[in-house]
């Protein structure tokens, strides 16, 4: 156990390594660097101001040389300064988290209390009316294009009904918890709708397999109850698959998130990520991203580890867990 | 894995294609699968009328290009049978043209991403050993990482600074650039379930019998592997069509997909949202096609899942 959970977290850390310098490089190669923004904005300056200032930040050097750099002070939580917001990326960074956690672990808690539900009732009854119905609604979700969900649900509610918000965090002046709630109702249910299908589906396949195995039918014959049956002893084995894949599935729950943020400009780390790129913010853009990796390489290792927890069939060489 | 097939983690599942003599019993549970079969005639539908864009509209006699500041925002009428969108352009021409453009770069990117995910699962499948132990670790890595951020820097790099100014001068070139990106990225599903069947495909007699007749390896796979794993193969490029068309619509949308004046699905929404209030409906049109289509090829896939390989279904009547 103890050497498996070891070789998982070295694998982890060197994928974020190698993501870190990918990502390195793509941000090298999007378009104009840090200084020919400032040149382009300042018609004061010289082309010898402006080979200083190259050399001052040390854009003149190899990329392999900056990027060691760059990883040098990483390692110590600076990122760097952000272009968009003048103040230190880690700054912007850790309410952004924050934010994007609530609007994520809302509806990642809606979604699976609502689909697990529906995901056993289909397996219960498979190939009845309800089933084709609740098969018909996770295709409809897993086939919606997000933000156009987003903006049929600003229609709806925002334009024609007036009910909500169309975007924002809260009302200008009052950023209170409370106040917060109206605007994050929308985002919260796109995102939920988004993953409920796939979940649904999971929860479905799942527990027909399980329905199936021999240890129901055993407790069948003792006469166990069915909702004994149903709810305690198969779904225990079936939602174990269940949470490993929505665990792994974490980086579509992730670019879900940016959509619906960016769409209702709640502020986040997803939006974050988005403006940084479009805004040519380099340091925000970067950590933005390898916090989002880590996030989804922490997902699932958090996965792996409660698979062999729940699962006490797994084992690891001779070592039984 | 993906949202239509969760169960396909179980690598023993040979699939066996429909070979000439079961062709039939193929088209019969094909054809009981109505929802694939009215994917497939919808599908049917809008592949002819893209196909038939230029034809249609020089018939109804509207360019998908034509700017007019005097026909802005046109409700549905006999000349504009959907109107018109905020520079006056003809809504239900540009849907047709986007329509080439979204199914055209879907289709080619799902085929390349397959092409890739076939070969490293061919090759880790059938090689093994370290050669399997690293092309999975990539693959696993691959699909652990939040992809839309990713494809939203990759639409972002500068094509000049990797000293291709004379593709990024291309009209079409960011047509191009969705099919590389979404090949670059996007090939992993196929990767492991070729893998998967390839494994088990490996322990085959007929694989045996081949290598004990002098088969070499690459003969083998070619030849003797690759048409009995074909079936998962066709439903994963079905699936991911799907798939495609969503991360094209969503990159469009976002202004780093398709480039206007080129038509995409995706593109056509760009300024949906700032809109909504006075145009509320040229945000319904192009997302409906978007999804319409998409969930046409899920059910789609899922048809043909039922048809090639009835066994992987834990609930098969």
């Amino acid at each position: 156990m103890a050497r498996f959970l070891i070789d998982r977290l070295l694998q982890a850390t060197f994928v974020l390594l190698a993501m870190s310098f990918v990502v390195y490089l793509l941000i090298w190669l999007m378009p104009g660097d840090p200084l020919d923004l400032q040149l382009a904005a300042d018609p004061n300056m010289t082309p010898e101001s402006a080979a200083i200032l190259r050399r001052v930040y040390g854009l003149d050097r190899p990329l392999w040389d900056r990027y060691l750099e760059w990883l040098a002070r990483a390692v110590q939580l600076d990122f760097g300064p952000s272009r968009l917001f003048k103040v230190p990326a880690m700054e912007i960074l850790v309410p952004r988290l924050g934010n994007t956690l609530i609007l994520l672990g809302t509806a990642l808690t809606l979604a699976m209390l609502i689909g697990v539900p529906l995901g056993v009732y289909a397996a219960r009854h498979p190939h009845s009316r309800i089933d084709n119905a609740i098969n018909l609604l996770c295709f409809a979700g897993i086939s919606m294009p997000p933000f156009w969900m987003a903006l049929l649900f600003i229609l709806l509610f925002a334009v024609t009904l007036g009910w909500l918000p169309a975007s924002g965090m809260h009302p200008v002046g009052q950023p209170g918890l409370l106040d917060r709630i109206p605007f994050l109702v929308m985002p919260v249910m796109v995102l939920t709708l988004l993953n409920l299908g796939a979940y649904t589906r999971y929860t479905r396949a799942s527990m027909l397999t399980a329905l199936r195995a021999d240890y129901v039918r055993t407790a069948r014959a003792k006469g166990v109850p069915e909702r004994t049956i149903v709810w305690r002893h198969a779904l225990r084995n079936a939602v174990i698959p269940v949470v490993t894949v929505i665990a792994l599935e974490f980086g579509a729950l992730f670019s879900g998130a940016l959509i619906t943020e960016t769409m209702f400009a709640y502020q986040g780390m997803g939006k974050m990520i988005y403006d940084a790129i479009s805004g040519n913010d380099y340091n925000l853009a970067l950590v933005g991203l390898l916090v989002a990796t880590f996030t989804v390489l922490l997902a699932s290792f958090l996965a792996d580890v409660a698979y062999v927890l729940l699962d006490p069939r797994i084992t690891f060489g001779e070592q039984r867990t | 894995m993906s949202a239509t097939q969760p169960d396909l983690s179980a690598g023993a599942r040979v699939a066996l294609g429909p070979s000439r003599s079961n062709l039939g019993l193929f088209f019969a549970r094909f054809l009981g699968h109505r929802a694939a079969v009215a994917s497939l005639v919808v599908l049917a539908v809008m592949a002819t009328a893209a196909l038939c864009a230029p034809l249609i509209s020089a018939a109804i006699g509207h360019d998908p290009n034509a700017v007019s500041i005097l026909r802005r925002f046109r409700p549905p009428s006999s000349v504009n049978w959907l109107g018109t969108d905020h520079i006056g352009r003809d809504l239900f021409i540009r849907l047709l043209y986007g329509a080439r453009i979204s199914l055209f770069a879907a289709i080619t990117a799902a085929l390349v991403a397959a092409l890739i995910g076939t070969v490293v699962g061919l090759v880790a499948g059938y090689v093994g050993g370290w050669v399997d132990a690293v092309l999975m670790r990539f693959t696993d890595a691959m699909l652990a990482l939040p992809q839309l951020p990713l494809y939203i820097v990759l639409a972002a790099v500068d094509l000049k600074k990797l000293g291709l100014a004379a593709v990024a001068q291309d009209e079409m070139s960011s047509l191009w650039r969705i099919v590389f990106i979404v090949a670059l990225l996007g090939w992993t599903r196929v990767a492991r379930i070729v893998r998967g069947t390839t494994l088990a495909a490996r322990q085959e007699p007929y694989v045996r019998a081949a290598r004990a007749l002098g088969a070499g390896h690459a003969r083998i796979m070619a030849v003797h592997i690759l048409p009995n794993i074909a079936s998962p193969i066709i439903v994963a490029i079905t699936l991911t069509i799907g798939e495609v068309i969503l991360i094209e619509s969503v990159l469009s949308f976002l202004g780093l997909g398709i480039q206007p004046p080129l038509a995409s699905w995706g593109n056509m929404l760009t300024n949906a949202q700032e809109m909504l209030w006075r145009a509320p409906m040229l945000a319904v049109w192009p997302g409906l096609c978007i999804f319409v289509t998409v969930i046409c090829f899920n059910f789609l896939g899922d048809g043909l899942q039922d048809a090639l390989d009835p066994r992987s279904r834990p609930d098969a009547r």
